[in-house]
């Protein structure tokens, strides 16, 4: 009991010690670092150093057939607005970056991914399916969340051709300083994963 | 105008009402019920209730290799898809199965009691507990090569048909020239793709008039392009492919004959998944030297009619044929394009009482099936079989391929539409056979005048 009671006082102190160094270096900056499949790191909203451009990030999951379905209709996307960065997400802690790379050998995006093992960049974005856009000002301001277009009506129910193009539409506004519409209804898709149900 | 209010031939209000009435009970309940005397050990767990109920249901095609995105097999991967697969099998998108339960009993049927999909939502709801892993089943064992064993022959597609990285689905009927050794007859076929991840159906039938092999390769692809199989569907189970779909050989007595200079269709629905990709299927032929000691009769039902205004919500069509002798119905096989909301198929006895067959209401083109009884329905002589269906040619429909809806006349293309079912049927007394298949043979030429009529229109307009 003794000896329980020790352990738990000690655990507690290295709790609180990480705990205030952790707070140290958050206060400092809400910076998220991030590794692309290559294994080259990357920051994302620093307060020190903002970005230039808008971002998007696209979050996908490797066995996601409608993720890759997109895959020519994002390519076609990210060419037609060359001043804005785009990143796709693979969205599932688990996914490793050689599944990743395999993946990207697969499917051509035509721009760079990120492997997000603490779901950082899902957080910050509060994305909750795949594939699911977010678009961030150069200075870390949320300006669109939502799906591609409206092509998936319901899981196997597709049109052969989109109605609302919601994200293409919400680039344009942007791009205007002009705000981005939201669409009504979430993406079609896989539900983004969680790590354990408690941890995150 | 009134009964066109709705899509549905037959409404079921009675049970939705008492749903909305009781959902605040049953939660109360619930919720109840959970606090006090639920605990974490009484849940349903992963182990012991849910890797049963995916392993039975599921797993044959969400496993590695196989068609469907994800696999099924760990209690990780299970874990990461659950939330999705409680929304689905709750709005009972899969597993995929159509026919509405309680009219006609089918092989292979895949469903999920409503006790089990409430069995999945709690688990969901708990969190997706593990559980004890010694309550694990054994996982399914799942044969590599042909279900049916070594073929007598296989037939590969010479050479890959390649399919773009996006864009619509594609139809397309190949040609194979089959040859079978004298005194032999098919019992059965199976079917096998070499790219799961894109092939959605396949159809097989025979073509006799050799107008396939004069149209294959015309685009300078392999085979052609057509919504609807370019033959006659092959008869039980043989004609139809589906994800998961495991092959039937004939019933016993029954046999395939293959007259010379037939030509076996493969029919391919693809659909584009993100990068460009191949298919090189294989065909497999299982031979007997048995001639059939019985035979089927397919009795074509038809509403050759069929042209639907522009922006109609429920188009309906209807067909029926009275059977002048007693037969078995061995299987249905419905067929409508993308348009389809609803098909009916009800037997009309000579007492006047009826028996509903075969019911869907929420028809999906891209879950295809050829529907073979259980036991097979006998049907007394003068028995009217009923075709009825629904299209929905309005915007608001997602499948309809014309973003601005179009006036939608009969075709086999998939910018036409078609209302058919097919029943296969055995006479019950073997000596009227020949006036079953007789009076089959008179409609069926009709039919066939009204197509080719209707073909030589389209292709006057085409021209004109």
């Amino acid at each position: 009991m003794r000896r329980l009671k020790q352990s738990g006082i000690a655990s507690f102190t290295i709790c609180g010690l990480l705990g205030a160094v952790a707070g140290i270096v958050y206060a400092a900056s809400s910076a998220i670092v991030v590794k692309d499949i290559a294994g080259k790191s990357l920051t994302f909203f620093s307060e020190t150093n903002a970005r230039s451009k808008t971002v998007v990030f696209i979050f996908v999951l490797p066995d996601c057939p409608i993720c890759n379905s997109y895959v020519p209709e994002l390519k076609r996307i990210r060419r037609a607005f060359p001043e804005i960065e785009f990143y796709r997400v693979y969205a599932d802690p688990d996914t490793t970056r050689a599944e990743a790379r395999q993946h990207s050998n697969e499917y051509d995006f035509g721009f760079p991914g990120l492997v997000d093992p603490a779901q950082r960049l899902v957080r910050k974005s509060g994305a909750t399916r795949t594939p699911e856009a977010a678009v961030f000002s150069p200075d870390g301001k949320l300006l669109y969340r939502g799906r591609i277009d409206d092509r998936y009506v319901d899981f196997g129910k597709k049109r052969d051709h989109p109605r609302e193009r919601d994200l293409e539409a919400a680039l344009r506004s942007i791009l205007e300083n002009q705000p981005a519409r939201w669409p009504d209804a979430p993406p079609i898709g896989c539900y983004i994963p969680t790590k354990e149900k408690s941890g995150l | 105008m009134a009964g066109r209010t709705s899509n549905r031939l037959l409404h079921s209000d009675k049970r939705e009402v008492w749903a909305v009435k009781s959902v605040p009970i049953v939660f109360v309940v619930i919720a109840t019920s959970s606090c006090v005397t639920l605990s974490a050990e009484e849940g349903p767990t992963y182990c012991r209730d849910i890797a049963p109920l995916l392993n039975n249901n599921c797993v044959t095609c969400h496993r590695p290799g196989e068609v469907a995105p994800f696999s099924l097999r760990s209690y990780n991967d299970v874990r990461k898809h659950g939330r999705l697969i409680a929304a689905i099998v709750q709005a009972k998108i899969m597993p995929p199965w159509r026919p509405i339960a309680g009219y006609g009993e089918f092989l292979g049927e895949r469903r999920l009691t409503e006790e089990q999909v409430a069995l999945i939502k709690k688990w969901v709801q708990a969190g997706m507990p593990e559980g004890d892993r010694k309550e694990l089943p054994e996982p399914p064992k799942f044969s590599s090569g042909w279900h049916l064993g070594n073929p007598d022959i296989v037939f590969t597609m010479p050479e890959p048909y390649h399919l773009p990285a996006e864009g619509a689905d594609v139809l397309r009927n190949f040609v194979i020239p089959l040859k079978l050794p004298e005194g032999k007859y098919i019992r059965a076929v199976e079917y096998r793709p070499s790219n799961r991840r894109i092939v959605h159906h396949a159809v097989l039938g025979m073509d006799r008039t050799g107008s396939g092999r004069t149209r294959d390769g015309a685009d300078g692809l392999p085979g052609f392009p057509q919504a609807s199989l370019a033959g006659v569907i092959l008869p039980g189970n043989l004609g139809i492919w589906t994800p998961g779909w495991e092959p039937v050989p004939l019933p016993d007595g029954f046999a395939l004959p293959w007259p010379k200079g037939t030509d076996l269709i493969l029919q391919l629905h693809l659909s584009p998944s993100g990068k460009p990709e191949s298919e090189q299927s294989a065909v497999g032929i299982y031979l007997t030297d048995q001639p059939p000691s019985n035979f089927m009769v397919d009795i074509y039902m038809e509403d050759l009619r069929i042209d639907i205004p522009p922006g109609e919500k429920a188009y309906r069509t209807r067909d029926s044929v009275t059977l002048p002798v007693e037969v078995d119905v061995v299987g249905l096989y419905p067929h409508m394009h993308r348009l389809g909301k609803e098909v009916k198929v009800t037997a009309r006895f000579p007492d006047g009482t009826e028996k509903i067959l075969l019911w869907i209401n929420d028809w999906n083109f891209n879950w295809q099936m050829y529907y073979q009884n259980v036991k097979p329905v006998r049907l007394p002589p003068y028995t009217e079989l009923v075709m009825e269906s629904v299209h929905d040619n309005s915007a608001e429909n997602p499948n309809n391929p014309s973003v601005i809806p179009q006036r939608v006349e009969w075709g086999d293309q998939t910018h036409n539409e078609m209302s058919v079912v097919i029943a296969q049927v055995v006479p019950v007394n073997k000596s009227e056979g020949s006036m079953l298949w007789t009076m089959e043979s008179e409609r069926e030429s009709e039919k066939g005048r009204e197509r080719e009529k209707k073909r030589e229109r389209a292709a006057n307009q085409r021209q004109g």
